[in-house]
């Protein structure tokens, strides 16, 4: 099998949502193909057909989940083998948590592994996460974007306290802040002072990459 | 005082709360319950509450109650054709059991991880032949390893990656750690609030009790329609989230409608 075949089943077991065949594969990968590789043209390759496939209805929520689980088991195994030069590799840098009183968890979940597969260095902060936390983890991390996933209905006017608190730390120039949830709204979220909203993880991928392109256009002179 | 006729087009979960407030209540009142889980698929969801509503004779009733909250934007875009629409402002039923949307928030505020428990949430799965002491209902019926949903799991992916996926959808309570019984004297008689305790052992939730309200759902059928509390659709408009404190608003009936292309379970 050549390295394109192997590349091309290793998605296919991602798709196939069948983990040990992703872990095989993905080991006899990664003795001959650079891990950067392994990852973009096999795992995430697989990661971005199963978001086709939630796209057009084919699949729902639980096997993309199930793919994002074979998604990380193989991600795992390659993690050790990249070097600091295929760091690279990352588009860009995401703090993510849901927001302060949401406890919800599983959006989150299908979502970064989604966004890591797009080139998204994600750093996930969990569950409630309080709003300070969203302050400090901008300080250490400098992200370009910060995700906040709200759940429930309520949870989602919670955004707008979100954002004046990284307002006041003088943090809201310098990124990008989206909301992602089932009840979540673009016109809403830009009222409580966010930069858009989205209810898919894909859709998600291509409003960022759009902000990224905004926020360097910016910092051309 | 005219006595009204009101017509209720209402969500099961909350059957026993709203037929005891009718039974109490002045006007007189048609019910009508919907099965609990619409909002799981809330684009097909809302259209089966729709089709309810439009199956409404004209000029019969002083209003439509449409018992229903926001529950993850069912309700957005419910239209009014003939008669108006009143439905409470809520993000969801619990605002229904506990009287107040304020009630509401401060209770998710003291335990955001609290899973709430009533006679409808239990009831409705038993109606569905479900197991009774099932920590929650399948989702809308759907995952249950007799349904479609499986067995087309098991046709594509074969039988252990069919569990796992049954599995996986259970992942959401991670980080519940309160069962709260929300409690009415006239439920006394029932097994339930033992059921909810026996769920909260088996789940290691902290079981908990507070007591129920039925202040909001009596305003409602009474026709005491603060506008604070409940939101009026004249004929001619639809529903549309508010996403402020005021949870649901209307806009004039917009004229092109998205069809349901896909739904997650």
């Amino acid at each position: 099998m050549n390295d394109s075949e192997l590349l091309s089943q290793l998605a296919q077991a991602v798709i196939s949502l069948d983990q040990a065949r992703v872990e095989q594969l993905a080991a006899e990968a990664l003795r001959w193909i650079h891990p950067a590789q392994v990852i973009a043209h096999g795992l995430s390759r697989g990661m971005q057909t199963i978001g086709e496939q939630f796209k057009t209805g084919e699949v729902f929520i639980p096997e993309v989940m199930v793919a994002c689980d074979c998604y990380y088991a193989g991600l795992q195994m390659a993690k050790p083998h990249l070097k600091q030069q295929d760091k690279d590799w990352f588009i860009g840098t995401m703090v993510i948590g849901t927001i302060h009183g949401d406890i919800h968890t599983v959006g989150k979940d299908v979502a970064v592994p989604v966004f890591e597969a797009a080139g998204f260095q994600v750093v996930d902060l969990g569950v409630a996460v309080p709003d300070d936390r969203f302050v400090q983890a901008i300080r250490e991390h400098q992200p370009q974007i910060v995700g906040l996933g709200t759940y429930m209905t309520p949870t989602f006017m919670h955004t707008r306290e979100t954002v004046e608190a990284i307002k006041r730390a003088g943090l809201r120039d310098q990124l990008k802040i989206i909301c992602g949830g089932p009840s979540v709204n673009a016109d809403a979220a830009r009222r409580m002072g966010a930069d858009d909203a989205t209810d898919n993880a894909w859709d998600a991928v291509e409003k960022m990459k759009g902000m990224l392109a905004e926020l360097n256009q910016r910092q051309t002179p | 005082m005219k006595q009204l006729l009101l017509k209720v087009v209402a969500c099961e979960i909350a059957f026993r709360e709203i037929c005891r407030a009718a039974a109490q209540c002045r006007q007189l009142i048609d019910l009508e319950f919907l099965s609990q889980g619409l909002h799981d698929v809330p684009c097909s969801g809302g259209a089966k509450i729709q089709a309810q509503i439009d199956a409404v004779p004209a000029g019969r009733y002083d209003a439509i109650l449409v018992g229903y909250g926001l529950c993850g934007n069912l309700i957005s875009k419910l239209k009014a054709r003939h008669t108006p629409l009143v439905i409470p402002r809520a993000h969801d039923c619990i605002t229904f059991f506990v009287g107040s949307t304020q009630r509401y928030l401060g209770l998710m505020d003291r335990h955001p991880g609290a899973y709430y428990y009533t006679s409808g949430w239990l009831e409705c799965a038993q109606r569905r032949g479900e197991t009774p002491g099932n920590f929650l209902p399948a989702r809308a019926g759907a995952i249950g390893q007799n349904s479609a949903t499986f067995q087309n799991w098991v046709k594509k992916y074969g039988e252990e990656r069919a569990r796992a996926l049954v599995e996986v959808m259970q992942r959401w309570t991670e980080n519940y750690t309160h069962g709260v019984w929300i409690d009415f004297d006239f439920l006394k008689s029932t097994p339930l609030r033992d059921q909810v305790k026996s769920i909260c052992a088996h789940q290691s939730w902290v079981f908990e009790e507070i007591p129920g309200d039925l202040s909001l759902l009596q305003r409602w059928l009474e026709g005491d329609w603060d506008p604070q509390l409940f939101l009026t659709v004249q004929p001619g408009e639809e529903v549309v989230p508010a996403h402020d404190g005021t949870i649901i608003s209307t806009r004039p009936i917009a004229p092109a409608q998205t069809p349901c292309t896909k739904e997650n379970i």
